[in-house]
């Protein structure tokens, strides 16, 4: 795994570049970090709105509204992670291009760092998610799991965003697509529903949506206090580890021609 | 090889010129090749270049736009990879190529200084044992803490130029980065790459500016086309090099016939035919014998030796003396005394006396023109006839009995004592 022997040989410089870019980021903002939960809580704020209070939904008997809130907040958490690795990862080599030209400088780790950046907010939500759990009393060692969910979507991520990145340096057009992408993603994702509520014909949507098995992971440890369960678990693990090496190789094999592209 | 730095071996580099961006994409998939109409021409921006670097050496880089410089020193530097060769390095590479890339315009310098460290391979506590040396030669002062899309052209310049030198290394790339700031500047920037050259730091370094390269390095290499025109001592290449510069001028003014029938349509002509040929250039001391060698305040004539096809009848000569960093010492016209030479058919000779010399110690070579006619008041181009710039020199040294520096001249000077002026009456006044 020449990978994840690089990813953790490079775990101090990745760090430092983590905080440089949110440095450069929120240099200058006044309420700096703060505004990376006011995306996600309006998008929160605005689900139980329009799914549970105007429209009903009901993915269950004897769901309360609380529960319901902790469902929505389940599906957002990964989706708010996911796109945004995937969109500031895509972007990332061109953003950086410069780097690529004037020095030396490992670029395998542009998209990385993009990828942890979007992490943040996810990783916040989900601190601010255990502080309502503990006040309700629903800690439980099925927790457990979910930094293992977190480390394989970061693994998925980061494993697209190295093949993404990359052609989007020659097909431009991609961050855009990238970026409808994932506004479909959000809706066709069991963020509002769950994913016993797709109708047959339907849930293949479902079953290839690598999000779904997320999503569904997270429901299952914080709101039902259960395990995950283990086949998809493992064969998303597996698929994650598998993309990670392949977007490796991809990013490496390309990396020489890059600076002449850009 | 030891003391090798940096060896090439036959190092091409092709670029793909795409006719669409379509063909781009797929020649980047692998699927481009093998088709039967290439999507792309190829572009050969250097091709089998082969030399090696010694230790410790400062090696110029001559050429014009275009000639493959810049990608030379990227394959140097390994921010781009070579077609085909290798380029073997011995020692940690700094390239600075361009200046300030890794700076973000809302962070302060402070921050950005790390931030390029980060960028560089320097985490933050490596870079505290740098950032007083950065500081300081930067000369921002407390500017240092404002945000850099503050700052001038020439600070902003001066930061990233003292981010990029100040960090050890054992080989600089540089590409044409010495004209960032003012003349104090600049001057504190030569010093600094005269004391790596002390360190033993090689450095490989574009400039167009000839003196800087003449001052700086000790040896040239003139790239023409992606090849190899010339590699030699600075003086010997850039001149070749100055001089096809100038033949290229000569052919581009032929086509263009701007001016026909003028002034240098006239020196075109005479210089295309090779009609005055200036033969041989002589040192000769008060006794009229040929010498390289002189002491301060000796007098020196120079003796040229012309050949010419044509009558000329008021042709101006003009003697330059250069001291060997490349420095403009004096630059002498003659008919700024009026003197204008009437040349014949065949051979004649002219002497040039400099009586005293004033020049101060140090080799000097000499460059000679000869121009049909010389319009002084135009700086951009004087059309000479024929230029002679051989790498012959001649040596002043110090006067019998006088070891301090005495300066690039003696000045002839008048001493006086004046009387006293009181100094209430200078506060009065």
């Amino acid at each position: 795994m020449k990978c994840l022997q690089m990813l953790i040989h490079h775990r101090r410089l990745i760090w430092n570049l983590i905080l440089l870019d949110f440095k450069v980021r929120y240099a200058g903002s006044r309420l700096g970090l703060l505004w990376i939960l006011v995306g996600p809580i309006m998008i929160l704020g605005s689900y139980l709105f329009v799914f549970g209070s105007i429209l009903r939904i009901q993915p269950m008997p004897g769901l309360s509204r609380f529960d319901y809130g902790l469902l929505v907040t389940c599906g957002l958490l990964p989706w708010i992670g996911f796109s945004e690795g995937i969109i500031g990862g895509t972007n990332s080599v061109l953003a950086h291009r410069n780097l690529m030209r004037g020095q030396l400088f490992p670029m395998e780790l542009i998209p990385v760092t993009a990828v942890c950046s979007g992490l943040v907010g996810q990783l916040l939500g989900i601190a601010l998610l255990l502080l309502v759990l503990g006040v309700r009393g629903m800690w439980g060692a099925n927790l457990l799991w979910l930094p293992g969910l977190v480390i394989c979507q970061a693994m998925f991520t980061v494993g697209a965003v190295w093949i993404l990145s990359c052609i989007n340096i020659l097909f431009r057009d991609l961050s855009q697509i990238v970026r409808l992408a994932m506004v479909l993603l959000m809706f066709i994702s069991p963020i509002a529903y769950t994913a016993h509520m797709v109708p047959h014909g339907l849930d293949l949507a479902i079953t290839l949506n690598p999000l779904s098995f997320v999503i569904e992971g997270y429901r299952d440890t914080v709101l039902f206090g259960r395990h995950p369960e283990l086949p998809g678990m493992a064969l998303f693990g597996s698929v994650a580890l598998v993309l990670l090496n392949m977007g490796y190789h991809y990013f490496m094999r390309l990396k020489k021609l890059l600076p002449d592209l850009v | 090889m030891n003391d090798v730095a940096i060896s090439v071996k036959d190092l091409s580099k092709v670029y793909r010129l795409y006719r669409t961006s379509s063909s781009r994409i797929l020649d980047f998939l692998g699927m481009g090749e093998g088709a039967p109409a290439r999507g792309y021409d190829e572009h050969w921006a250097l091709k089998n270049l082969s030399f090696d670097i010694a230790k410790g050496s400062t090696v110029g880089i001559v050429g014009r736009n275009g000639a493959g410089k810049s990608t030379l020193l990227r394959l140097l530097a390994g921010t781009s990879g070579p077609t085909s060769g290798e380029v073997v390095r011995h020692g940690q590479v700094a390239a600075l190529l361009e200046l300030g890339t890794g700076f973000h315009p809302d962070l302060t310098g402070h921050e950005n200084i790390y931030a390029s460290g980060l960028y560089l391979g320097f985490d933050h506590r490596a870079m505290q044992t740098f950032y007083k040396d950065i500081v300081e030669f930067s000369e921002l002062g407390t500017f240092i803490h404002q945000p850099v899309r503050t700052y001038s052209t020439g600070m902003y310049m001066r930061l990233a130029f003292s981010v990029a030198t100040c960090l050890p290394a054992d080989i600089q790339v540089v590409d044409e980065v010495l004209g960032v700031g003012d003349a104090y500047f600049f001057g504190k920037c030569l010093q600094r790459f005269r004391q790596f050259q002390k360190e033993g730091r090689t450095t490989v370094l574009v400039s167009h500016d000839n003196a800087t390269l003449l001052r700086l390095c000790s040896r040239c290499v003139w790239i023409d086309h992606g090849r190899i025109a010339a590699d030699g001592s600075p003086l010997e290449v850039i001149i070749a090099y100055t001089e096809a510069v100038q033949a290229e001028q000569d052919r581009k003014s032929r086509t263009a016939w701007s001016d026909p029938g003028g002034t240098s349509d006239a020196a075109f002509a005479l210089r295309k035919q090779k009609a005055v040929e200036i033969e041989e250039v002589q040192f000769l001391d008060v006794r009229h014998v040929p010498t390289n060698a002189l002491a301060m305040g000796d007098a020196i004539t120079i003796r040229i030796h012309c050949h010419a096809r044509v009558v000329i009848e008021r042709a101006v000569v003009t003697v330059s003396i250069f001291r060997s960093d490349g420095i403009t010492v004096c630059n002498v016209i003659s008919s700024i005394e009026d003197f204008y030479v009437r040349l014949y058919e065949g051979r004649s000779t002219i002497d040039v006396q400099f009586a005293p010399l004033l020049l101060g110690p140090g080799e000097y070579t000499v460059a000679v023109g000869m121009y049909p006619s010389l319009d002084l008041n135009d700086s951009v181009s004087p059309q000479h006839a024929v230029i002679w710039h051989r790498r012959q020199m001649f040596s002043v040294h110090q006067p019998v009995g006088i070891a301090l520096d005495l300066g690039i001249v003696r000045h002839p000077v008048t001493w006086a004592i004046c009387a006293p002026v009181e100094s209430e009456e200078r506060i009065a006044s």
